[in-house]
């Protein structure tokens, strides 16, 4: 027979990371609950903001109260700053008691590198090195630096979800304004794939695979 | 005699039609056997997020369902769902109900859908043919509840768009009573055959502590024996009021073990359609009434509601591969979202599934590959470098599949 | 072929083989190589990483040939890029690429998002129809 898991609530894990990061952190942790069916059960959900010299703290603080499942990091692009969320689930396996816990961290646009969690969730790698190539921040220790998901799709030094300079809008096809089909050169990549003179770029595409 | 040949790289991508992103994998092999293995995806990327960014939420509930076409439902769902928490707009009972009903046929479509596709990998042909008819069925049901076959259009902010008729309750309650009369054929197909047993036991092992460690999800990780489902663990929409009579499917409640291998997943997979099934009845019992949305006015939700709502949200959704996971956040007086974020269930399985392929034998990785379910005809072309001219060959997926039914003859 | 699709053309396309529509008794087949087929199907948006690979499985189709592209109603994703529009890695029409390949292509257009199993057979039979008439002029 196992014994009996203790759960803490939403309530207490919030006041649990606002102790312990009072004065680093970004903004005051805040929850969201929400009731759903006609028995109105709840579920809650928690953002925590920290400073980026904690992060890996509050990572750890947050492993420590379970281990959690990690699901994905998201990035947005704030004008001033990046801001980096890791969304993570505490008590994934219980019935019932699941809280979503989304801890983050901002960076300046002038200095955009965050911490990696990859020494605590060896599962962040591929979601992190997502991050690296979207918003153009560097996680400092990821575990694999390469490109990954947009190495045949965007050049280097494009990153689609920022919105400023560095931004995909250069790239765009607009269909209905492009009469000649997007080849004659106006489209910054138009050269970079579709039809390469000599054949298929089989070796070149080897080379790019590896670059950071 | 020829001495031991180094270890030799084997491409397989990149055309895989499963996911967002469609993948290269980039084998190396010793022999037949597999001893690492990474991973080149990117293909099939659409810049779907950005798309989103640039759009406003009822628009972009159209092209959530366009990030898959198998579990389009579920990630309509959860962006429903996720755009309601950032916007604070509450989904009516009825419409909890009928959000549930619509992602559980889907979970049936999609479970049937994986497990033609695996017994095509195994080179069990008969097999696809059987689940695919059989899946027809409740691609008619939804068709007649939703409308169109694949992509549902059928959840809203607030609520669904479209209420079941009293004949599509008829209808959809006597086809699910015909999958009660098959629950019996199906799994003794698929868990008493030997070729299956062969093929799939002890091949492509996640182990209890990795599906941990590397945080599966889905029925990869149930099969490891980790219960794991955010239908349980969160109880949104009308889970909360069925979690008395559901929990998480694990093989060891059916009596098998949680080995994390192939074999698992398809018991998982088939007890999770047969639970599906029984959900499907238990909500057409317990269907509340009420309206089915809490604001049935687009235009009025569009420019009161979600132009003027602040915030953030994550809602998360346990689609048929595994939880599906959206942020959102939306900014006062602007129309198209701030931030958009998809997790897609195999992405997040990514890692564990490189685990599984080392030690494994040429042979097994199609069925490694499509046993995650990152869906249908995985690989198109592999790309075989000869290890002895260093010359590249192109080898179509047939080849691997004769390599499989010689593995399934024990010819080597 | 997929070339990004969503995958809901992709599963339609195999339920079109599968026991309720069952195109083999038209003499239709899968094959599994660009060499062995006289149709080529393909789903989705041309995005930027495919589009290459797109042209090679063309031209690695022996003629006579045609084309079917299934797409999407709201704009057919494959001939027009349907909701993918405006993305940064969507290299346009798939039709565009084709003819720049090779002019004289034929190309039989399917709409629906996602096509329906019956409408693929129907694609089928006019490109069938479409081979037969370049047969008849040759």
């Amino acid at each position: 027979m196992m014994v009996k898991k203790k759960y803490l609530t939403a309530d207490e894990i919030l006041e649990s990371f606002a102790k312990r990061f009072e004065g680093d952190l970004i903004e005051q942790p805040y929850k969201k609950t929400f009731t759903n069916g006609v028995k109105k059960t709840r579920f809650e959900e928690i953002f925590v903001r920290v400073k980026r010299e904690r992060f890996i703290e509050a990572a750890e603080h947050l492993a420590s109260i379970d281990w959690p499942h990690h699901t994905v990091a998201s990035g947005s692009d704030l004008g001033d700053e990046i801001e980096i969320l890791f969304h993570l689930e505490l008590y994934p396996e219980s019935h019932g008691h699941g809280v979503t816990v989304t801890i983050g961290t901002r960076a300046p646009k002038d200095d955009p590198h965050v911490p990696s969690l990859s020494d605590v969730f060896p599962a962040v790698t591929p979601t992190e090195r997502e991050k690296q190539e979207f918003l153009g921040i560097s996680m400092d220790g990821i575990k694999d630096n390469r490109r990954m998901w947009l190495v045949h799709a965007v050049p280097v030094g494009v990153y689609p979800w920022r919105k400023d300079e560095y931004g995909p809008e250069k790239l765009i096809r607009k269909v209905h304004e492009d009469e000649s089909g997007g080849s004659d050169g106006t489209h910054p990549i138009a050269d970079y794939n579709p039809f390469p003179p000599g054949g298929p770029p089989i070796v070149k595409r080897k080379k790019e695979g590896g670059d950071a | 005699m020829m001495a031991k040949a180094p270890p030799y790289p084997l491409m397989i991508g990149p055309i895989h039609p499963a996911l967002k992103e469609p993948t290269m994998f980039k084998f190396t092999l010793e022999g037949e056997r597999v001893i690492d293995v990474d991973l080149q995806p990117g293909f099939n990327h659409r810049g779907i997020e950005y798309l989103g960014m640039k759009r406003n939420p009822l628009q972009v509930l159209h092209l959530a369902e366009r990030v898959c076409g198998i579990c389009s439902g579920a990630h309509q769902f959860v962006f429903a769902r996720v755009v309601e928490h950032a916007a604070d707009i509450v989904s009516t009972e009825r419409a909890d109900y009928l959000r549930v009903l619509v992602a559980e046929l889907e979970r049936i479509h999609s479970h049937l859908l994986w497990a033609g596709v695996a017994g095509h990998e195994l080179g069990f042909d008969s097999i696809l043919y059987y689940t695919w008819k059989v899946r027809e069925d409740v691609q008619d049901i939804l068709e007649l509840i939703c409308g169109n076959r694949v992509n549902y259009s059928y959840y809203i902010f607030g609520g669904v768009r479209r209420d079941v008729t009293p004949e599509a309750v008829e209808k959809a309650r006597k086809i699910l009573q015909g999958y009660r009369k098959l629950e019996d054929t199906v799994l003794n197909v698929f868990l008493t055959d030997p070729t299956i047993a062969h093929r799939t036991r002890d091949v492509g092992t996640l182990t209890y502590d990795n599906a941990i460690k590397l945080c599966a999800c889905g029925p990869l990780t149930r099969s490891a024996g980790v219960k794991k489902d955010v239908r349980f663990s969160q109880p949104h929409a009308a889970y909360g009021d069925m979690m008395g009579d559901f929990k998480a499917v694990i093989p060891s409640d059916y009596g098998y073990p949680n080995k994390g291998d192939v074999f698992s997943q398809i018991v998982v997979r088939l007890f999770e359609v047969f639970e599906s099934v029984r959900m499907c009845d238990w909500i057409l019992d317990n269907l509340p009434g009420g309206p089915i949305t809490s604001e049935p006015n687009l235009s009025a939700l569009l420019m009161a509601k979600l132009r003027m709502a602040e915030g953030e949200a994550v809602a998360r959704v346990e689609a048929p591969r595994g939880e599906d996971i959206h942020y959102v956040r939306l900014k006062k007086g602007k129309m198209e979202l701030d931030s958009w974020k998809v997790r897609v269930p195999t992405y997040g399985n990514i890692m564990s599934w490189l685990t599984m392929f080392k030690g494994a034998q040429i042979a097994d990785i199609p069925i490694i590959i499509a046993s995650i379910d990152p869906c249908i005809g995985c690989m198109d072309r592999v790309t075989i470098i000869d290890s002895e001219t260093g010359r590249e060959r192109d080898v179509h997926v047939d080849e691997i599949k004769s390599m499989a039914r010689r593995a399934e003859r024990g010819w080597k | 072929m997929n070339a990004a699709s969503c995958n809901g053309c992709d599963i339609e396309i195999v339920a079109a083989l599968t026991p309720r529509y069952d195109v083999e008794r038209f003499g239709i087949k899968l094959v599994g190589t660009p060499r062995h087929a006289d149709v080529l199907l393909v789903t989705g948006p041309v995005n930027t990483q495919m589009a290459d690979r797109v042209r090679r499985i063309y031209e690695q189709t022996p003629g006579p040939k045609a084309v079917l592209i299934c797409g999407l109603i709201c704009g057919n994703c494959g001939s027009s890029s349907g909701v993918y529009y405006d993305s940064y890695c969507i290299q346009g029409p798939f039709d565009e690429f084709i003819k720049k390949v090779d002019p004289d292509a034929i190309i039989v257009y399917v709409p629906g998002c996602p096509v329906r199993p019956e409408a693929i057979i129907m694609g089928v039979v006019e490109a069938w129809k479409a081979l037969e008439k370049m047969r008849g002029e040759a």
